[in-house]
């Protein structure tokens, strides 16, 4: 039964964030008749499985919310903001309830009381409210279709006229048609009882798509037949000519079976327009796992890999030609499963999307300010535990940007600006890096009020002279917070400090760019995965180190007398004075060994060289965390396991040259 | 005999020994004992973490125990061991080993025959021991591991050194 419990909560949760994707859609267009029923399934479905699982108090709220959304599905009575607002209460409650069933916070059974008083007064309100002539049929929204219809060769040859088929869809409401003879065989060897022909249609329509299936009742077993529904609007509105053009050339030019999902697709969203986009995503088929499950799959995985390099470095050592054959195999299936595996951990950044919409919809109420929130790229992968952390993150940057960056309306209006403010999400690969930059078109950041107070704070002195970018950086400090009245919402000086801590321990990075009274930017660089780095292997004092490749600029052999003319700890690598530190001398007690190779790193725009005793190659390192023991060496992000089963040290650059820095001021 | 009656309240301790003293943990905290392996030292790191090994794939840190307990350090023998201790830390179950220089025995031990720790005059400090076991060679000491292998500093085991904290970072 606990089983079941638990399956019944996760399902919960979806279905919860269902309706309130529903609920952000149907705030900007309160007729869509797919989001209001989508909103009715959830309710009609959650209603079921919460009395089915003891959780009688869930199924009494959606009760009454059932009842709405089907009197609006039903054309009822319309749907207003009151009832979005109720509604978005409800699912809140719902959420503690699935928590806190038995109402032992007072707070929630307050709430709950509340709820259903008002649930229920709305209904008595709208039952009354409703029209008079009932008699109204409900009118059926026009929905585009997409036909594609490739009659068999022998079709003509069993009486059917495709021509009459055509004719009789075009009863049926705004029909276009486009033919493909690509099949069509040079006149010599054409046989004119056979058919040859293929049409797409585009069908805009108030009948339903069985009704569709009807005219083809008959020559159904004489034709290849695909029906799809595209949009709820009408192609003829939405599709210029051009595309349309370009829609009738592809499909003329002949589409193979296997690319017409994509032609419908394209055509899809051609059709119904980047606001239905989030609607209209194909499904895939796809499985649901615990994450537990995966997080021991990469882990055996990871093992794996270790495992592998020991076997390769045996196999390596023993020279026996059949050994070194199987192991050369094994090694790719295990560098294949392991790229498979992590590729599996990868879930796009849209997932998080609801809540942050929900977020956004959330603050500008409270705030009385008009936000919306635009995605660009949301589709972008990223490490599922990356993605967790990220979350937080960027609520934070949210709300920094609808309470400091937004303006009121009457400021916007004033400054000329769009009235309702608008913050962008764009997400985008870069490398081996994930970007991700939220930009809003508000205020922006006063750079110079910005240092005034730092100056004030005593976070930097009088002499101190910053740059633009530098200034910015301050909002990093702890403890900084320019807003001019704290609210609920931010200002308490936690927030940025923490993203930017946040963002570190991700190996990520985070800057701030800001026009003042255009808008602010801030960029969030973080690496595809955190578990698998691929990194240069050094040996500095006996122990094993790995680099991120990320980091790295270039390598250089050096010799004695190199560096004993190195001047001011700076060497010169490819006639430029490059300012370095030994790590030989920083990492050992004692005696050391002298640097034979310098790794130059990118630090913050700059370069700075680092002395290792030796490199021993490219690595592939499994990052494993190296516990709270270590707190105090930030500058080892991890640890990883080499071949032999030892354990080599996951350097984290920036770290270093910061704590490095610290002793010896070289830059 | 009367071994049912008290079959309920006995447990199992391992010993080992740091120093001159006998220690116990109470077994259920013991995960597994291992003959020292090649341990990666941490650079900048704390005196008393000898450093990080493998564990069949994970990676874990190791406490030197000598040093942790404010003693001086001697060269690994052959009975030098790692005890492999699951410890909580700040409400997080985790695994840490423990270098000691020998590993005794399992005992088992009824609670009634627990000593309490001394209030006034003993040799350690009681916050960080459960109790004490009267051994035929002398007294075993039953440490309270969570508090002791924690990711503070030196501790002063001694009772009589409570001001001479060495702290490292």
């Amino acid at each position: 039964m606990e089983g079941f419990r638990q399956r019944y909560l996760e399902e919960a949760q979806d279905l919860l964030q269902e309706l309130e994707k529903a609920l952000l859609v149907l705030e900007s267009h309160p007729s869509d008749q797919k989001a209001v029923e989508s909103a009715f399934r959830v309710m009609h479905t959650l209603k079921g499985c919460s009395s089915m699982f003891g959780f009688p108090k869930v199924s009494e709220i959606t009760h009454f919310l059932e009842s709405y959304f089907l009197d609006i599905r039903d054309g009822e009575f319309h749907l207003n903001k009151d009832l979005i607002s109720l509604t978005f209460r409800s699912t809140d409650h719902i959420k503690k309830l699935l928590e806190d069933q038995d109402l032992i916070e007072p707070d929630n059974r307050q709430e709950h009381e509340a709820l259903l008083q008002q649930l229920a007064g709305k209904l008595k309100g709208l039952e009354q409210e409703k029209e008079p002539e009932e008699e109204k049929k409900p009118v059926q929204p026009k929905v585009t279709f997409f036909i594609f219809f490739k009659p068999h060769k022998e079709a003509l040859q069993f009486g059917s006229n495709p021509i009459y088929l055509l004719d009789d869809l075009a009863q049926l409401g705004d029909l276009e048609c486009f033919v493909s003879e690509i099949d069509l065989p040079m006149p010599e060897s054409l046989d004119p009882q056979l058919s040859y022909l293929q049409w797409g249609c585009l069908l805009t329509t108030d009948v339903s798509l069985s009704e569709i299936q009807d005219v083809f009742l008959f020559a159904e077993d004489l034709c290849d037949l695909k029906i799809v529904e595209l949009s709820h609007q009408p192609f003829k509105g939405d599709l210029n000519q051009t595309t349309f053009k370009n829609f009738a050339n592809r499909f003329t030019q002949g589409v193979p079976e296997e690319a017409l999902q994509d032609y419908i697709d394209d055509l899809r969203k051609a059709v119904s327009g980047p606001v239905k986009e989030v609607e209209s995503k194909s499904r895939k088929s796809s499985i649901r796992v615990a994450s537990e499950k995966l997080d021991k799959l990469i882990n055996l995985v990871s093992e794996l890999v270790t495992n592998q390099a020991h076997l390769s470095l045996i196999a390596a050592e023993y020279a026996i030609p059949e050994l070194q054959e199987a192991t050369e195999e094994m090694e790719k299936i295990a560098q294949q499963l392991r790229d498979t595996s992590f590729e599996i951990s990868l879930i796009p950044v849209g997932n998080a999307v609801t809540r942050f919409k929900r977020l956004v919809r959330d603050l500008s109420h409270e705030l009385n300010k008009k936000a919306t929130l635009e995605l660009e790229g949301e589709e972008t992968e990223l490490d599922k535990k990356v993605i967790e952390n990220l979350s937080d993150c960027l609520v934070h940057i949210f709300r920094n940007s609808i309470d400091h960056g937004i303006e009121d309306e009457e400021t916007r209006r004033k400054a000329g600006k769009n009235p309702e403010g608008k913050i962008m999400l764009k997400s985008y690969n870069s490398g081996a890096n994930v970007i991700i930059e939220v930009q809003d078109d508000g205020a922006g950041i006063d750079a110079e009020k910005v240092y005034a107070k730092a100056l004030k704070r005593g976070l930097i002195s009088k002499e101190d002279k910053l740059t633009q970018e530098q200034i910015f950086e301050l909002l990093f400090l702890s403890g900084f917070s320019t807003a001019k009245t704290v609210t609920s919402v931010s200002g308490r000086g936690v927030g940025m400090d923490v993203v930017g801590k946040k963002i570190k321990e991700l190996q990520g990075n985070v800057k701030i760019d800001s026009q003042l009274h255009k808008g602010t930017k801030v960029t969030l660089t973080i690496p595809l995965t955190i578990s698998i780095i691929d990194g240069l292997m050094v040996k500095v004092a006996d122990i094993d180190y790995v680099i991120p490749l990320s980091f790295i600029g270039k390598s250089y052999s050096i010799s004695r007398e190199l560096l004993e003319s190195s001047s001011n700890r700076q060497l010169v690598l490819d006639k430029e004075p490059v300012p370095y530190f030994n790590l030989l001398e920083e990492f050992s007690d004692n005696d050391f060994k002298e640097p034979g190779f310098a790794v130059t790193l990118h630090h913050e725009n700059k370069t700075v060289a680092v002395l290792v005793e030796e490199i021993i190659g490219e690595s592939q390192a499994v990052l494993q965390p190296i516990g709270g023991f270590f707190r105090q060496q930030a500058y080892i992000s991890g640890a990883s396991l080499k071949g032999d089963g030892t354990v080599a040290l996951v350097l984290d650059p920036q770290q270093l040259i910061v704590e490095l820095n610290k002793h010896n001021v070289l830059i | 005999m009367k071994q049912e009656e008290v079959k309920n309240h006995t447990h199992s301790y391992l010993s080992f020994r740091i120093g001159h003293e006998t220690f116990a943990v109470n077994v259920a905290q013991v995960l597994k004992i291992l003959q020292v392996p090649k341990i990666t030292k941490v650079p900048k790191s704390p005196s008393f973490m000898r450093g990080l090994i493998n564990l069949r794939g994970n990676v874990l840190p190791v406490v030197d125990s000598r040093i942790k307990f404010g003693l001086e350090t001697v060269a690994d023998s052959i009975n030098t061991s790692i005890i492999i201790l699951s410890i909580s830390q700040e409400q997080e179950e985790i695994k840490v080993g423990v270098l000691v220089d020998a590993v005794e025995e399992v005992f088992e031990l009824p609670d009634e025959d627990l000593l309490p720790p001394p209030d006034i005059g003993g040799k350690y400090r009681t916050e960080f021991i459960l109790g004490i076991a009267r051994a035929e060679e002398g007294l075993i000491i039953l440490l309270d591991v969570d508090k002791i292998f924690s990711y503070e500093d030196v501790i002063n085991l001694k009772a009589d050194s409570g001001d001479e904290n060495d702290t490292e970072n």
